[in-house]
């Protein structure tokens, strides 16, 4: 069982959104805010009618609607000429199963496919109040207290959760509240370990104990007291053990692990475990595992064996929002989806070239470029650092602190990463070196990206200096000789004093990271060559 | 080769509804495909006898893939709201609409929404089969596939019951790759060309001229059984004489008791009688008083067994007790005829004279002595 595809209509950021699933991994990626929770959200109500664990019915607010479609509606009000038709949301999961009962085309694509359909809507019910309520005028935002929520399979019956073909769990990391996973964990080994009678003759040992407790003399004592001293409405109160009901012996019982019971475990093993727990069980009747940013609270080794569960999970649809790299490189990019303001990429539309390296790329910084908010490339650490340096010499400020994340790309990559970007139409910004050829190695090379107008190449114009260190050099002249100033911030304890040009250079080209950490460090401003200047200039 | 598709026809009290659990419950159980077996019938009552009659033979549990249901229920379920979409919004069908009779002429045109759906979203019964057929043909035949890839066989039971509409999605059932079983009564399958004109539905088919067609096509297997095992040969007969036609039925069953056959008491005995007996009271309709005794109509009883039956006449029964008045149409009576396992005891309110057919008799009830006539039938039923 899969979710094949999915439909969402005027949910929060999205507005009108159709995905094709894997049915495997499916990994949602996004800057902040783009909608990797919400699709998220959209699964667990179409799943289990319940969003965060609760009645997704009790929790309808105007604000879950989509901002722009609500604000027609609203506005539509203000002008009062011609209402808009109240909005709705719809999600529909197009299910991939054997069986045909839940199959049907009542559905928003029309297409003959088994699969539930959620709409939130006007209640018909309401019908007369609301249009009374729009005479005078009474309606000012979406009214949702006159709205209602079905959940119909596209056969048009009614889904009973309980009894759906659809199982699936939602594993919050942020939470501490495992109590159903638990309950599911113990009585589901007892079912398997134990036969009936063995179960039965537990049970019955776990009523002998209760019953010896409220047999207890001091319990008698206690209740003998209670008795004479204490009187309610004039009746006779005694205190007892709550009745339970057959299975409450199973709640009693929890997980040990190396003796430590679960609830007082560290929060990112238990989460780990959770998380074992959802995936591996195969007793576990789940077929749709939804995880949100599952690397919270997990450390490096957890998360490998987060990723090592997922890869071998057999016959279960994973849902993973995150932000880690890490996570994403492991369980292949080309099952990634890419979020940006409520649309959405799957990264399958990236050349298979572009997706191959990147599942080899070893620095796995894919996501950094995708979610970065201004991003530029840059070929090495002394790039990086000297860019670095150039923008606080002119803003006071780093560029992180204006949201410019300067990453270091090996230079064979910057074709990909331009890839991702003219896909997920974001601005890039790539420093790179001429190495003496412009035409060879820049036009040529990157010609077609050029075209667009997201990237932008910054580049050292005189071949001569082929790399960074010969470009700071030139600039950093008087009268053909290196100035003071610069001499002075590229030493250490005045290393540098008495070296001469060919000296400096040989130095810089030798100790690339040293000698831009000794610029960046310096308490001596430096010039920069134009095309550095220009490129810190870009996102301004 | 045998046909997928059978038509049983089946004396009262034969057991079909036995056999068509046992066959499904055979068929659900052999689990070589993961496809389920749908019984239907017409009535809430035949629903009722055939998940009591499930559970008889399942350790006392409907199987989870058996599925029963009204025929209406499978018109609107699995028929007309899984595609509604080629007429109607998205999950618009609400329910089924029973106010309107069959007969009410509906003006508007085919394949408009007015003309099945009323203002409540819900559709007319009378057009409920219609609206199936143009369902299925709008959509390309995605409902019937979809109903084959979820049912391997269909039971319908009380097929005689089905008009119009109906039989052409039996039709189309039949010629889909699902095996269909159609099970209807004896006494009411008779295959004849000369139609009268009341026995015509909409569409110009008579049901038994519709199964003829399909048996003449080889599309459908004939199988009959008019060996009943519910009741002995006096009521056997009875039943005969009540419905005469070449479809006569035969029992099988020899058990006698006390007090067996067909018998007319004085009203001054009931209470005495139904004391001793405690027969199932019946009526024509609730038109016929039953000196209190809670009673069942006769058009309400079909499919259930009773030991004993107590039977409140109308004026159209008495005609045919007394006067052997030939009735017209004798549906109905010959449900009522074919209830008892023992006996019918018909109520008057004075003993009719004795006549060739009304035996003067007497009968011990307890301590009692009741006088009674005793009906006799003349015609002695062949084995067929």
């Amino acid at each position: 069982m899969a979710i094949k595809k999915l439909f969402i209509k005027n949910y929060k950021s999205i507005e009108n959104m159709v995905i094709e699933l894997n049915g495997d991994v499916n990994i949602f990626v996004g800057e902040n805010d783009s909608g990797k929770s919400t699709i998220l959200e959209a699964l667990s109500i179409i799943t289990t009618s319940r969003l965060n664990g609760f009645s997704f019915e009790k929790q309808i607010k105007a604000n879950m609607f989509n901002q722009s479609i609500r604000e027609k509606y609203i506005d539509s009000l203000v002008n009062g000429q011609c209402i808009e038709v109240p909005p709705q949301i719809i999600i529909e999961a197009y299910l991939d199963i054997e069986d045909q009962t839940y199959a049907g085309s009542n559905n928003e694509l029309r297409e003959d496919c088994p699969g539930i359909r959620m709409e939130l809507s006007l209640n018909v019910e309401y019908e007369t109040a609301y249009k009374k309520m729009l005479k005078n005028r009474e309606i000012y935002d979406i009214p949702v207290e006159l709205y209602a929520v079905s959940y119909h399979y596209f056969s048009s019956e009614p889904v009973v959760y309980r009894f759906a073909p659809v199982k699936a769990v939602f594993i919050d990391t942020t939470r501490k509240d495992y109590s159903y996973m638990m309950d599911r964990f113990v009585s589901d080994n007892i079912s398997t370990y134990l036969n009936l009678r063995e179960q039965t003759d537990l049970s019955t040992a776990y009523r002998k104990s209760r019953h010896s407790f409220q047999e207890n003399n001091i319990v008698k004592q206690l209740n003998d007291l209670v008795r004479k001293n204490v009187k309610m409405n004039n009746k006779e109160v005694t205190i007892d053990l709550r009745e339970n009901e057959v299975e409450e012996w199973k709640h009693q019982m929890s997980i040990m692990v190396e003796n430590i019971p679960f609830e007082n475990l560290g929060f990112g093993t238990q989460n780990a475990i959770k998380i074992e727990l959802a995936i591996k069980n195969s007793k576990e009747q789940i077929d749709l595992v939804l995880m949100e940013e599952p690397e919270n609270n997990l450390s490096y080794t957890n998360m490998v064996k987060l990723v090592k569960h997922v890869l071998e999970s057999k016959g279960k649809q994973v849902f993973i929002s995150t932000h880690s790299s890490y996570i994403a490189n492991k369980l292949d990019l080309g099952k990634l989806f890419l979020l940006r303001d409520g649309n959405i990429k799957p990264m399958s539309e990236l050349s298979e070239d572009t997706k191959n390296y990147f599942i080899k790329l070893p620095g796995y910084d894919t996501l950094r470029v995708i979610l970065a908010e201004k991003v530029i490339l840059v070929e090495g650490p002394t790039d990086d650092l000297i860019i670095q340096r150039a923008y606080l010499d002119k803003y006071g400020k780093l560029p992180i602190a204006h949201g410019i994340d300067i990453i270091v790309v090996d230079s064979l990559a910057f074709k990909r990463y331009c890839d991702i970007a003219v896909m997920m139409n974001k601005k890039i910004v790539i420093v790179t070196d001429n190495d003496g050829n412009i035409q060879k190695n820049i036009i040529d090379k990157y010609g077609e990206y050029m075209k667009k107008n997201n990237l932008v190449f910054f580049y050292e114009l005189d071949e001569t200096l082929n790399t960074i260190e010969p470009s700071v050099l030139a600039v950093n002249c008087v009268d053909g000789k290196p100035s003071d100033d610069f001499k002075e911030a590229i030493s250490k304890k005045g290393s540098m004093k008495s070296k001469d040009m060919q000296d400096i250079l040989h130095f810089m080209k030798n100790n690339k990271a040293e000698w831009a950490l000794r610029v960046f460090d310096s308490n001596k401003k430096i010039n920069y060559p134009e095309y550095i200047n220009n490129a810190i200039k870009e996102y301004n | 080769m045998l046909s997928k598709n059978i038509i049983k026809v089946e004396a009262a009290g034969a057991g079909k509804t036995y056999r068509i659990c046992e066959e499904a419950l055979g068929l659900a159980n052999e689990d070589t495909s993961k496809k389920k077996v749908l019984i239907l019938s017409y009535t809430n009552r035949g629903i009722d006898s055939i998940k009591t009659e499930i559970r008889n033979q399942n350790f006392g549990v409907l199987s989870k893939r058996i599925e029963i249901m009204t025929w209406y229920r499978f018109l609107l379920g699995e028929l007309i709201k899984p595609y509604q979409s080629v007429i109607f919004d998205i999950n618009e069908v609400k329910s089924i609409d029973f106010s309107e009779a069959h007969g009410k002429i509906n003006f508007k045109k085919k394949g408009t929404k007015e003309r099945y759906m009323n203002s409540l979203r819900d559709i007319r019964s009378n057009v409920a089969g219609e609206l199936a057929c143009y369902i299925e043909e709008k959509s390309k035949g995605k409902t019937i596939r979809r109903i084959g890839n979820i049912y391997s066989h269909i039971y319908i039971d009380e097929v005689q019951d089905m008009a119009g509409y109906d039989l052409n999605i039996i039709e189309l059932l039949m010629k889909s790759n699902i095996s269909v079983t159609c099970v209807g009564d004896s006494k009411q399958a008779i295959f004849k060309t000369n139609n009268s004109a009341k026995n015509k539905n909409k569409s110009g088919i008579y049901v038994w001229d519709f199964f003829r067609e399909m048996i003449q096509c080889n599309i459908v297997e004939i199988k009959r059984n008019l060996v009943s095992r519910r009741f002995n040969q006096q009521i056997c007969d009875f039943a005969n004489d009540v419905f005469p036609n070449e479809n006569n039925i035969s029992t099988c069953m020899d058990e006698s008791t006390e007090h067996d056959g067909v018998i007319i008491l004085k009203r001054s005995d009931v209470n005495l009688y139904y004391a001793h007996f405690k027969p199932t009271v019946l009526r024509f309709n609730c038109k016929t008083l039953t000196d209190s005794y809670y009673a069942i109509n006769f058009g309400e009883c079909k499919g259930m067994t009773f030991e004993r039956v107590l039977i409140y006449p109308n004026g159209v029964f008495k005609d045919f007790l007394l006067k052997k008045k030939v009735i017209e149409s004798p549906q109905k009576y010959y449900v009522a005829a074919t209830r008892a396992k023992y006996s019918i005891a018909f109520v008057l309110d004075v003993l009719p004279k004795e006549t060739d057919w009304l035996k003067k008799d007497f009968l011990n009830v307890g301590s009692g002595r009741i006088e009674i006539r005793t009906y006799i039938t003349k015609i002695k039923t062949k084995e067929l």
